[in-house]
């Protein structure tokens, strides 16, 4: 009966992704205009990003306020690269992704000895300086004045330049991060995440190396954060310290949260929804982020689990009442 | 020598304002396990109380201060019936996440309220500096610190000496064992709440002559408020006042001896090595423990 | 018999206080020892030492003749030692497959890479963690909850559960911190059967527990302590009999019977 009903979960599962997917690739056939397909693009960074988010917060349980730091960190190396010495596209993501996942992983060090309020604080302001630096190194990141004109990304001669095909490369980031998310839950690793997230000891006396887990969890969450600003860079071609404030670390939290951490999609539908929200509620821009803030605050109180949790409780309930 | 007095003045004078947010953000996790995030906006909204009760409603600047932390304790009493009782006893994270939801709402509705264009309030003094033994000054500066020490040793009398602190203090050590005791422990966090507000009102009427009233005014005073209370020690209100100041006075000397451009860093980088090497702050109380 | 477990001159101080005063033992492979004493002698803080949570001020723990003593508890687990908590630590987010496989953690070693690919050495393995981990929930009853999350089960359901995770690192040593608290006495007698049958397997087994009752029926050897002292060793009957053993642990309950 138990088997019976998981198999039939699995078959839905798999309808509900090939669904998904579909409306992903047809979604620029509907969406004509650069502006939509602007939104387009910035959701599918933002979903890079918090799907990585995700492996730090949902699956071992760690909250860090320094997300966005790593996140400008990966656009800046990007850009500079690029634009300066002129090195490909791809160099100048992978040189994003070795430079943050080094970050992230410097930073889990002191992280191992500081738990709760302290390292959520502590990550705070390592988020904070690296903004603050980022802005005063003027000989370098052109401080507030941002860096603009960054090339489109172009790779092997292909170039995606126009909006249509770089929505495909996007897209093609996108799937491979969650399709890498997912196999990473599902895996040793993604299980002795999950035990830290649920009891530290009872990790640690299970024979989880609670140290090196932490560790791989900053580290990988840190290389999506930079793969996602180096895309996020090349995509939207002008970056300054502003745009990585702790305003964006908030919303990159409520992705999270409202979408259902620690789970694959939650994250998808929380990025996706609040950054096309806000764009489509614009004419009521400050009447939005009230609802926003009060949204956060009942989703918090009332779905502790996020839309994904509430969707797999309307799910289960439909199956039984029927 | 007298710029560096200077410096210090100004130093001490930040310092106080740190004092008065990292006091009133800390009551809250000291009385009810509540880390407020949306506190920037209590301060942001004592700045705007002040603007309205002066420019628009035309009352003389003392009854406007009186008005304003009179609005922002009614605030804070509204505010934790509706909004931060839920989330008693909630784990860090929900309480974290929320607040800050709270925050930006209140944010919003005060651009909503008051327009995106930065106000003005003035000084009780006007805007002259005074010369006093070489040294030139802001009187408002002055007020600031005395203000701070005379409500920061009202505060000491009251929590240690009094009856309706000494209740506070065991609230916040045991509140199982407080209700045991007899103690309304809903009653002293309403007092906690409201004390913190008034606190929040204060601070943000005080700031806003030296710089102006925005939306975004309490969000850099919450941070240095944070760094107070991490400096300090951690629910700690001794800590709280000592930490805020310290980043005063080392942010105002940074900023004069080492580099005004990267002053914003100093707290932050405070914040980080404290953490780092003394987690528990200058001055742990063995409340921080609950958290 | 071979010994297993040697444990010498364990010394554990806290701030001052002696929490364990030079305690020495030793377990042969495949028997179930006892540690019995009243409240505060020291038997969860021994097992807490042997377990790694805390590291003792003087003595050895010997597992295998290999010296494990003050290693992180995840390495001791590792070197074969598990145990269970009196107040569980079960993975609430995770099924009850998922708690059982991550007791197995230790004994996997494929690569991020690996797993993330999906390479034939790690499928293996994950195929071979998830037989052992669905033959030791139906070893103690639970295969059918395998996808439920622990929510699901009831109190002494749990407790079978943390014991399959402890079981899933394939210990030479299995530890039990008071496994009988708040089960029936039925339940209690099926756990004993179940450690029997564990022991029978050539698993040596530690157990902390105050229901006597379980503790006469099921343990080879039993180790008394008091005020952190080891005060009498032998056999279920002659700690039975022991004067100090009455003296320090039943005659103090019977007094407190009898007020």
């Amino acid at each position: 009966m138990t088997t019976q009903s998981a198999s039939r979960n699995i078959v839905w599962r798999a309808i509900g992704i090939v669904v998904l997917l579909a409306l992903a690739i047809a979604l620029p056939f509907v969406l004509k205009s650069n502006y939509y397909l602007g939104i387009a693009h910035q959701a599918l960074i933002f979903i890079i990003l918090a799907s990585g988010y995700d492996v730090l917060l949902g699956f071992t349980g760690l909250l860090s306020f320094g997300h966005i730091g790593l996140f400008a960190i990966g656009a800046y190396t990007s850009a500079i690269m690029v634009t300066s010495t002129g090195a490909p596209f791809m160099v100048g993501i992978m040189a994003a992704a070795v430079l943050t996942g080094l970050i992230g992983f410097l930073i889990s060090i002191p992280a191992l000895r500081i738990k709760g309020h302290s390292l959520t604080l502590l990550t705070l302001a390592l988020g904070e300086v690296i903004r603050l630096v980022i802005r005063s190194m003027e000989w370098l990141t052109s401080g507030s004045h941002g860096i603009s004109n960054i090339p489109r990304p172009e790779i092997l001669g292909f170039s995606f330049r126009q909006a249509v095909p770089l929505y495909y490369l996007l897209l093609a980031f996108a799937v491979l991060t969650i399709l890498f998310v997912w196999r990473l839950r599902s895996s040793r690793f993604g299980r002795a995440f999950n035990a830290i997230r649920d009891s530290e000891i009872g990790a640690d006396v299970s024979g989880v190396n609670i140290s090196a887990m932490k560790m791989l969890a900053f580290a990988i969450s840190a290389v999506l954060a930079g793969i996602a600003g180096g895309l996020y860079a090349h995509t939207v071609r002008f970056i300054s310290p502003e745009f990585f404030s702790l305003g964006l670390t908030i919303i990159l939290l409520a992705m999270v949260l409202i979408g259902g951490r620690g789970t694959i999609i939650g994250p998808v539908i929380g990025a996706a929804l609040l950054i096309t929200l806000p764009e489509a509620l614009r004419f009521v821009k400050e009447y939005y982020l009230l609802a926003f803030g009060v949204a956060i605050w009942m989703c918090v109180l009332l779905l502790p689990d996020g839309l994904a949790g509430l969707g797999k409780r309307l799910f289960k309930r439909a199956r039984t009442s029927t | 020598m007298d710029t560096f007095l200077q410096v210090l003045i100004a130093g001490v004078t930040m310092g106080c304002i740190y004092a008065f947010v990292a006091l009133g953000f800390t009551l809250t996790i000291a009385a009810a396990g509540v880390v407020n995030f949306s506190y920037s906006e209590w301060v942001t909204y004592g700045g705007f109380f002040g603007v309205t009760l002066y420019s628009i409603v035309g009352l003389p600047l003392w009854a406007a201060l009186i008005g304003t932390v009179i609005l922002c304790v009614i605030m804070g009493y509204v505010f934790q019936w509706v909004v931060f009782r839920p989330l008693e006893g909630r784990h860090f994270l929900t309480i974290v996440t929320a607040t800050i939801g709270i925050s930006v709402s209140m944010g919003a509705l005060a651009t909503l309220v008051w327009g995106p264009y930065p106000l003005t309030l003035p000084t009780f003094f006007g805007n002259g500096t005074v010369e006093f033994g070489g040294i030139s000054f802001f009187p408002h500066n002055v007020l600031i610190i005395v203000l701070a020490i005379a409500l920061i040793s009202v505060l000491q009398f009251c929590l240690t000496k009094t009856d309706i602190g000494l209740r506070l203090q065991a609230t916040a050590q045991d509140p199982d064992a407080a209700r045991l005791m007899g103690i309304p422990v809903r009653r002293m966090r309403t007092f906690a709440y409201c004390l913190s507000a008034g606190l929040a009102g204060l601070s943000g009427f005080l700031v806003a002559p030296l710089f102006v009233v925005t939306t975004t005014m309490g969000f850099g005073l919450m941070l240095k408020g944070l760094a107070a209370t991490i400096v300090g020690g951690w629910g700690s209100l001794k800590g709280a006042v000592f930490g805020g100041l310290i980043i005063g006075i080392v942010e105002a000397l940074g900023a004069a001896y080492i580099s005004s451009e990267y002053k914003d860093v100093i707290a932050f980088l405070i914040i980080i090595v404290v953490l780092l090497f003394r987690p528990r702050g200058l001055f742990p109380e063995r409340i921080a423990e609950k958290l | 018999m071979s010994t297993v477990l040697k444990v010498a001159g364990v010394t554990k101080i806290f701030g001052g206080l002696t929490a364990l005063d030079s305690v020495s033992f030793e377990l042969e492979k495949g028997k179930v020892l006892g540690l019995v004493g009243p409240n505060g002698s020291g038997k969860s803080t021994l097992l807490n030492v042997l377990s790694g949570v805390y590291r003792p001020e003087d003595g050895s723990v010997t597992l295998h003749d290999r010296n494990v003593t003050g290693l992180a508890p995840y390495l001791i687990t590792t070197q074969g030692m598990a145990r269970t908590f009196q107040n569980l630590q079960l993975f609430q987010g995770l099924s009850v497959g998922d708690n059982v496989l991550v007791g197995r953690t230790c004994r996997m070693s494929s690569t991020l890479v690996g797993s993330i690919f999906g390479s034939s050495f790690s499928r293996k393995e994950e195929r071979e963690a998830k037989e052992q981990a669905r033959s030791l929930l139906s070893l103690v009853g639970l295969d059918r909850f395998i996808n439920e999350p622990p929510s699901m089960l009831s109190y002494g359901q749990r407790r079978l559960l943390e014991i399959a995770r402890a079981l899933a690192s394939s210990p030479s040593v299995l530890m039990l911190d008071e496994p009988c608290a708040g089960l029936s006495q039925g339940e209690a007698d099926e756990l004993a059967a179940f450690i029997r049958t564990v022991s029978a397997q050539g698993t040596s087994v530690i157990v902390i527990e105050h229901n006597m009752r379980f503790i006469m029926g099921l343990v080879d050897h039993i180790v008394a302590l008091n005020f952190g002292r080891k005060i009498a060793e032998g056999d279920p009957r002659s700690i039975r009999e022991n004067e100090d053993v009455i003296a320090a642990y039943l005659g103090r309950k019977k007094r407190h019977a009898e007020n």
